[in-house]
C-alpha cells in the first residue's frame, strides 16, 4: 500500500504526540525512583540532581521484592494458562456446537462483572478458607479465574464467530473429529485472538489487588500490588522505593508484552498464507 | 550516647528474625516428639519502621522463650479492617491483634480481658489520663488493653515564627490563625497545612468546633443535638471562614489524603500542621536540618475550652482462640517495664501506664515532651461526645469537613449545608439508637 | 451447509428411516454431549465462584449484617436508607458520567492508537509494547504518580505550566470542583486505553491488505476506507470491547479512591466509593450490598442497550 507524504506525516506526527503522552508519567516515574529521599522534599526539579540506586537496592535487599515478582509470576502464568485453554473450550463450545441454553449461557456469562470486586471478595475468601486454600497460590488462582474466564470466553466467542465454518468443515470431511477441527484448523487461526486473551488475562491476575490482599498473608504468597501499597507506612509514601518498586515491577510484564507482539505478527503470516 | 531511631540495625534485625525463625523451625521440628506446641497468629500494627521492628523482634523471642509457635503479619492499619472482615467471614481469625479494638469490640468479638486489665493496674501503678476511659466498659468489663496513647500535636516552624515576632506557642484558635497569616510566605511557605477534605485528618475541625462549644449528641450519645448549638457552629463557621478567606490554606487541601500535610510540612512549605509526631521522627532521618526548627506545641482552646482528641494503639485477642491464657500472658509480658522503655523509644506513642513516666525518653527530644503532655492533658476522642459506634462512623465520614466543604466548593449557604449536616447525623446516630 | 447461527452440520449420507433415525440421536447427543463436556470447566468455576457470591450479595441487602454479627431479614430497610442518603445522587450521576465520557475518550484514542500503530512505521514493535505499557503497571502506581503530578505545590504539571507561562497561580486541578472530574477521566483514559488499542490492533490485523489496496484502486480517501472497511470488520470487536469497558469503568473503585477519595465535597463520588465506604469501613455489609444492588438495574440496562444495538447492526449487516 502506497503512502503518500502527507500521511506519513500525519502517522508519525501522531506517534510522537502518543509517546510523549505515554512517556511523561513514566518519565516522572523513573526519575522519582532515582532521586535521593532527601532531594524529593526539596524544591522541585525536573531531573535529579543526584541520581542514586540506592531506592532500587533497598526494595531488592529490605523488601525482597524479587520474592513477590515471583510470585505474582507465577500466579499470573498458571492463570492465564488455565484460563485461555478453559475458555478456548467454552468459547468453540457455544459457537460451533448446538444444543439448548447455549445462547444464554453466552449473553449471561458477561453479567459476572457486573458485581464489584468490593461485594465478592468476602464470600469468594470465605470458600478459598474453607477448601484450606488460604495463603496459597492456588487459592489466588481460584479467584483470578473468576474474572479472566468469562472476559476471555467471550472475546474468543467474538473470534471464532468471526472465522469462516468451511475450513473446518473441509478438514471434517477429510475426515478429521469436531475437536481435532479446533485444535489443528481454527486455533493457529485464531492465534491473534488467543495471544490478545493471554496478555489480558496474565494484566489483570498481575494488578489484581483486592482478592491478594485478602488471601495472602506473608512473603511466600504476597504478590507485588500487595507489597507495593505497604510500602505506604501509616501517614508516609516512601516514594523512591515505592516507584523502584513499580518499575521493577513492570519490567517482566513489560518484556511479555514486547515478545508478545511477535506472536501477533506471526499469527498474522500464518493467516495472510491461508486466503 | 546518641541514640538512633531504630532500635537495631536492619542487618541486625533480619540476623535476629533468622536466628529465632531457625530456633522456631528446630523446635517446630523436635515438638512432635515433644507433643504440639501451641500455634498464635498474631497481627502487628505497621505504622512505623522501627517501631514495628521492636514490636515484632519482641513477639519473636517472647514465642521461642515460651515455647510457642507464632505466625506474625504486619497489616498496616489502612487495610486491617478489610482483612479481618474477611477472616472474621470465613472463621480463620488470628488469635491476636493490634488494631481495631473498639470496632471489634462493638462487634462482639473479642476475650473479655478484665483481669489483664487489673493485673496491669496494680502492677504499674495506674493507668495515666484517659486511657481507662477507653478500656473500661460501663459494666467493668475490658475487652482490650492499651499500650499507646497517639494523636496529633501542634507542629510549628518556631524560627518563621520567631522571625515574625512570635516567641510563644499560640494559646487560641484564633492567635493561630494570626500568627500563620503573618509568619507564611506565599507562595513558598502556607500558613497552615490543615486538610479540609473527606479524609479523616480533616476531623481536626471537628475538634476545633468542639472547642467552640457545640455538640454532636446528648450525654447518652443517642440523639442529635447539634441543631440546638446553632450560635456556637455559627461562630466556627465565621472562624472557619477567617482562615479560608485568609488563604493560609495551600491549594489542595479540598482533597488533601492523609500524608499530604506531612510532606507539606516536611518539604518545608507549612509553618502549622496537626499531626502526630510521625513527622517529627521522619525529619530525624531524612531532613535533619528541619528538626531543630521545629517545635511542638499543645492544642489551642477554643472559646469554651481546649478540646484535645486522643487516640490508641490496643492489643486484644479474638474470641475464637484455642490459647486464651497463652494469648493473655502474651498481653501481659508486652506491657513490661523494661521492654516498653525500649519500644517507646522508637515509636510515636505516649505513655499509658504510670511506671513509664520515668523513662528517660521522655526527655529526650522535644517531641517526646510534647507526648506527656499528650497523655496527660488530652481528652478521650469526640469528648464531649460519647466515643460510640455513631461517633466512629460521622467521624469517618468527617461530618464537619464535609460541611466546610459545602460551603467553600459548592458554594451553598449556611443553612441548608447545616440541614444537611443535621440529616445526616440524625441517620447515622439512628442506625444505633 | 452453513446454517445461520455459524454452528457446523455435517452432511450425511442417507440410509434406510431406521438408520436415519438412529444415526440422527446419536450424532444430536454426541453433539449436546461434546459441546456440554467442552463447556463444562468454564461453568463449573463460573457457578461455584460466581453464582454463590452474587446470590449471597442479594441476601445481603436485605439484611442487617454486619461483620461478624448473625443476619437478620430486615426488609427493604437499607434499600431507603441507602436512597436517601445525600450522596447517593451524587453517585448516580457522577457514576454515569464518568462511565459514558471516559468510555469515549478511551474509544477515540484506543482507535488513533491502533490505526497508527496499524501502519508500516519504523520500529513498530518497540512501540507497540511502549505504548501498552500505562496498562500493565499496577493501578496503585499509576494513580499515585497521576495524583502527585497533579499537585499544585509539588507536581509536574504545574511547575511544567508556571514555567512555559501558560498560568499565573498553580491549578489544584484535583481539589477545584470544576476540574476534579476531568482530571480523574483524564488519569485513567491513560491508564486503559492500551486495552482498546490492542484489542482494535488485533482485529486489524486480520483484515486482509487486498481491500484496502482495491479501494485505493477505486480511488477512496483513507477516511472512507476506515469507515467502509476497518469500522465493519471490527464490528465485533468493537461490540465485546465497548461492553466489556462500559461495565468496568462503571465499577471502576481505584481511580477515584487514590486520586480524590471522592471530593472535593461530592464532586466524583462514584457508586463504587459508596460501597467501600460502607462495607470495609463502617462494617455494615447490608447497606453496601443495597448500594450494589441498587445500581444492578442501571449497569443491566447499559449492558441490554449496547448488545441489542449491536444485534440489530448485526441482522442488517
Amino acid at each position: 500500500m502506497r503512502d503518500t507524504l502527507g500521511s506519513k506525516v500525519v502517522t508519525y506526527g501522531l506517534l510522537a504526540v502518543f509517546v510523549i503522552m505515554v512517556a511523561v508519567p513514566l518519565f516522572w516515574m523513573v526519575t522519582t525512583a532515582i532521586k535521593t529521599n532527601k532531594e524529593l522534599y526539596e524544591d522541585f526539579s525536573y531531573f535529579p540532581q543526584r541520581p542514586t540506586l540506592e531506592n532500587f537496592v533497598r526494595v531488592i535487599v529490605r523488601e525482597k521484592l524479587l520474592t513477590n515478582i515471583r510470585n505474582s509470576f507465577s500466579v499470573s502464568m498458571i492463570t492465564t494458562l488455565i484460563t485461555v485453554i478453559v475458555s478456548s473450550l467454552a468459547a468453540y463450545s457455544i459457537v460451533r456446537y448446538r444444543y439448548p441454553g447455549r445462547e444464554w449461557i453466552g449473553r449471561i456469562i458477561l453479567f459476572k462483572y457486573l458485581l464489584p470486586s468490593a461485594m465478592l471478595f468476602v464470600p469468594l475468601y470465605v470458600i478459598v478458607t474453607a477448601l484450606g486454600l488460604g495463603n496459597t497460590q492456588q487459592g489466588l488462582i481460584l479467584t483470578y479465574l473468576t474474572f479472566t474466564i468469562p472476559f476471555c470466553t467471550w472475546m474468543l466467542m467474538g473470534y471464532f464467530r468471526g472465522m469462516p465454518v468451511e475450513l473446518e468443515e473441509q478438514a471434517m470431511v477429510d475426515g478429521c473429529t469436531k475437536i481435532g477441527a479446533m485444535l489443528r484448523i481454527l486455533l493457529p487461526l485464531s492465534a491473534p485472538g488467543l495471544v490478545a486473551s493471554a496478555i489480558f488475562s496474565f494484566t489483570l491476575a498481575w494488578n489484581e489487588f483486592l482478592l491478594a490482599l485478602v488471601i495472602t498473608m506473608d512473603q511466600s504468597t504476597m504478590t507485588v500490588p500487595i507489597k507495593l501499597s505497604m510500602m505506604v507506612v501509616g501517614d508516609q509514601y516512601i516514594w523512591g522505593q515505592l516507584m523502584a518498586g513499580a518499575v521493577l515491577a513492570s519490567i517482566p510484564v513489560g518484556i511479555l508484552y514486547f515478545i508478545g507482539q511477535r506472536f501477533v505478527v506471526q499469527g498474522l503470516a500464518a493467516g495472510a498464507v491461508k486466503s | 550516647m546518641v541514640h538512633q531511631p531504630s532500635g537495631m540495625t536492619r542487618r541486625q534485625f533480619i540476623a535476629t528474625a533468622a536466628l529465632t525463625s531457625g530456633a522456631a523451625a528446630f523446635g517446630a521440628f523436635v515438638a512432635p516428639a515433644l507433643g504440639q506446641q501451641p500455634k498464635l497468629v498474631y497481627w502487628a500494627y505497621q505504622f512505623l519502621r522501627s517501631s514495628d521492628e521492636a514490636r515484632v523482634n519482641f513477639a519473636q523471642e517472647w514465642a521461642a522463650k515460651n515455647k510457642v509457635e507464632m505466625q506474625i503479619t504486619l497489616v498496616p492499619w489502612k487495610e486491617f479492617m478489610t482483612k479481618i472482615t474477611a477472616a472474621i467471614q470465613a472463621q480463620a481469625t488470628p488469635d491476636i491483634v493490634e488494631s481495631g479494638g473498639v470496632e471489634l469490640r462493638a462487634l462482639g468479638q473479642l476475650l473479655d480481658v478484665t483481669d489483664v486489665y487489673e493485673k496491669l493496674e496494680k502492677e504499674h501503678g495506674g493507668w495515666l489520663g484517659s486511657s481507662s476511659l477507653y478500656m473500661r466498659e460501663p459494666d467493668g468489663h475490658v475487652h482490650h488493653i492499651l499500650y499507646g496513647l497517639a494523636g496529633a500535636v501542634v507542629i510549628a516552624r518556631k524560627d518563621l515564627l520567631a522571625q515574625a515576632g512570635f516567641q510563644k506557642p499560640p494559646e487560641t484558635w484564633e492567635e493561630v490563625l494570626t500568627q500563620a497569616k503573618k509568619a507564611q510566605q506565599i507562595p513558598r511557605v502556607y500558613g497552615i497545612g490543615q486538610p479540609v477534605s473527606n479524609q479523616t485528618d480533616s476531623n481536626i475541625w471537628e475538634i476545633v468546633m468542639r472547642g467552640y462549644g457545640a455538640r454532636l449528641a446528648d450525654e447518652q450519645g443517642k440523639k442529635v443535638v447539634l441543631g440546638d448549638y446553632k450560635r456556637e457552629v455559627w461562630a466556627f463557621l465565621d472562624y472557619f471562614m477567617e482562615v479560608w478567606n485568609a488563604g493560609v490554606l495551600p491549594p489542595g487541601v479540598t482533597t488533601w489524603d492523609n500524608t499530604m500535610n506531612n510532606s507539606t510540612y516536611q518539604s518545608g512549605k507549612a509553618v502549622f500542621v496537626w499531626n502526630a509526631i510521625t513527622i517529627s521522627l521522619w525529619l530525624q532521618e531524612n531532613n535533619p536540618d528541619l528538626l531543630p526548627k521545629t517545635a511542638h506545641y499543645a492544642f489551642p482552646a477554643g472559646p469554651k475550652g481546649r478540646v484535645w482528641d486522643v487516640g490508641y494503639a490496643s492489643r486484644s485477642i479474638l474470641k475464637y482462640t484455642k490459647y486464651p491464657d497463652i494469648c493473655k500472658q502474651f498481653l501481659l509480658d508486652s506491657m513490661d517495664v523494661k521492654k516498653m522503655d525500649q519500644e517507646l523509644s522508637v515509636s510515636q506513642w505516649a505513655p499509658v501506664l504510670k511506671s513509664y513516666l520515668p523513662f528517660e525518653v521522655w526527655n529526650r527530644t522535644d517531641y517526646m515532651k510534647g507526648l506527656i503532655e499528650l497523655a496527660t492533658k488530652g481528652n478521650p476522642e469526640g469528648y464531649p461526645d460519647v466515643f460510640n459506634d455513631a461517633w466512629r462512623e460521622q467521624n469517618t465520614h468527617t461530618t464537619i469537613s464535609r460541611l466546610l466543604q459545602r460551603l467553600v466548593v459548592d458554594k451553598w449557604d449556611r443553612d441548608k449545608a447545616f440541614a444537611e449536616t443535621l440529616e445526616v447525623l440524625n441517620k447515622i446516630y439512628g442506625k444505633y439508637a | 451447509m452453513i446454517t445461520k447461527d455459524h454452528s457446523i452440520a455435517v452432511p450425511r449420507p442417507l440410509g434406510t428411516a431406521v438408520e436415519r433415525k438412529r444415526a440422527f440421536w446419536s450424532r444430536h447427543r454426541r453433539e449436546v454431549l461434546g459441546g456440554i463436556v467442552l463447556l463444562s470447566p468454564a461453568l463449573l468455576i463460573l457457578t461455584g465462584l460466581v453464582i454463590y457470591p452474587f446470590v449471597y450479595a442479594i441476601w445481603l441487602s436485605f439484611s442487617d449484617k454486619m461483620v461478624g454479627t448473625v443476619a437478620h431479614f430486615v426488609g427493604l430497610k437499607n434499600f431507603r436508607y441507602v436512597i436517601t442518603w445525600p450522596q447517593f445522587t451524587a453517585a448516580l450521576y457522577n457514576t454515569g458520567v464518568f462511565t459514558v465520557v471516559a468510555v469515549m475518550c478511551k474509544f477515540v484514542l484506543g482507535m488513533a492508537v491502533a490505526l497508527v500503530l496499524n501502519q508500516q512505521i519504523r520500529g513498530r514493535n518497540f512501540f507497540r509494547a511502549f505504548l501498552l505499557l500505562p496498562w500493565v503497571m499496577p493501578a496503585f502506581v499509576v494513580y499515585l504518580v497521576w495524583r502527585w503530578m497533579y499537585d499544585p505545590l509539588q507536581g509536574l504539571l504545574n511547575y511544567a505550566m508556571l514555567d512555559l507561562g501558560l498560568i499565573q497561580q498553580p491549578i489544584a486541578f484535583l481539589s477545584t470542583k470544576e476540574t476534579a472530574m476531568p482530571s480523574v477521566i483524564i488519569a485513567h483514559v491513560w491508564r486503559s486505553f492500551p486495552f482498546y488499542a490492542i484489542s482494535f490492533l488485533a482485529g486489524m490485523q486480520t483484515i486482509p491488505l487486498e481491500l484496502y489496496e482495491a479501494a485505493q484502486v477505486d480511488g477512496s480517501s483513507r477516511w472512507q476506507q476506515f469507515r467502509y472497511i476497518t469500522l465493519p470488520s471490527l464490528y465485533h470487536i468493537i461490540g465485546v470491547v465497548v461492553l466489556l469497558t462500559t461495565i468496568w469503568t462503571a465499577n471502576a473503585f481505584e481511580p477515584i479512591y487514590l486520586l480524590t477519595g471522592g471530593g472535593p465535597s461530592d464532586a466524583t463520588t462514584v457508586y463504587t466509593m459508596l460501597v467501600y465506604v460502607m462495607g470495609m469501613v463502617n462494617l455494615r455489609l447490608g447497606e453496601a450490598a443495597a448500594v450494589s444492588v441498587l445500581f444492578l438495574p442501571l449497569l443491566i440496562g447499559l449492558v441490554l442497550v449496547v448488545t441489542g444495538l449491536l444485534q440489530r447492526r448485526n441482522d442488517n449487516a
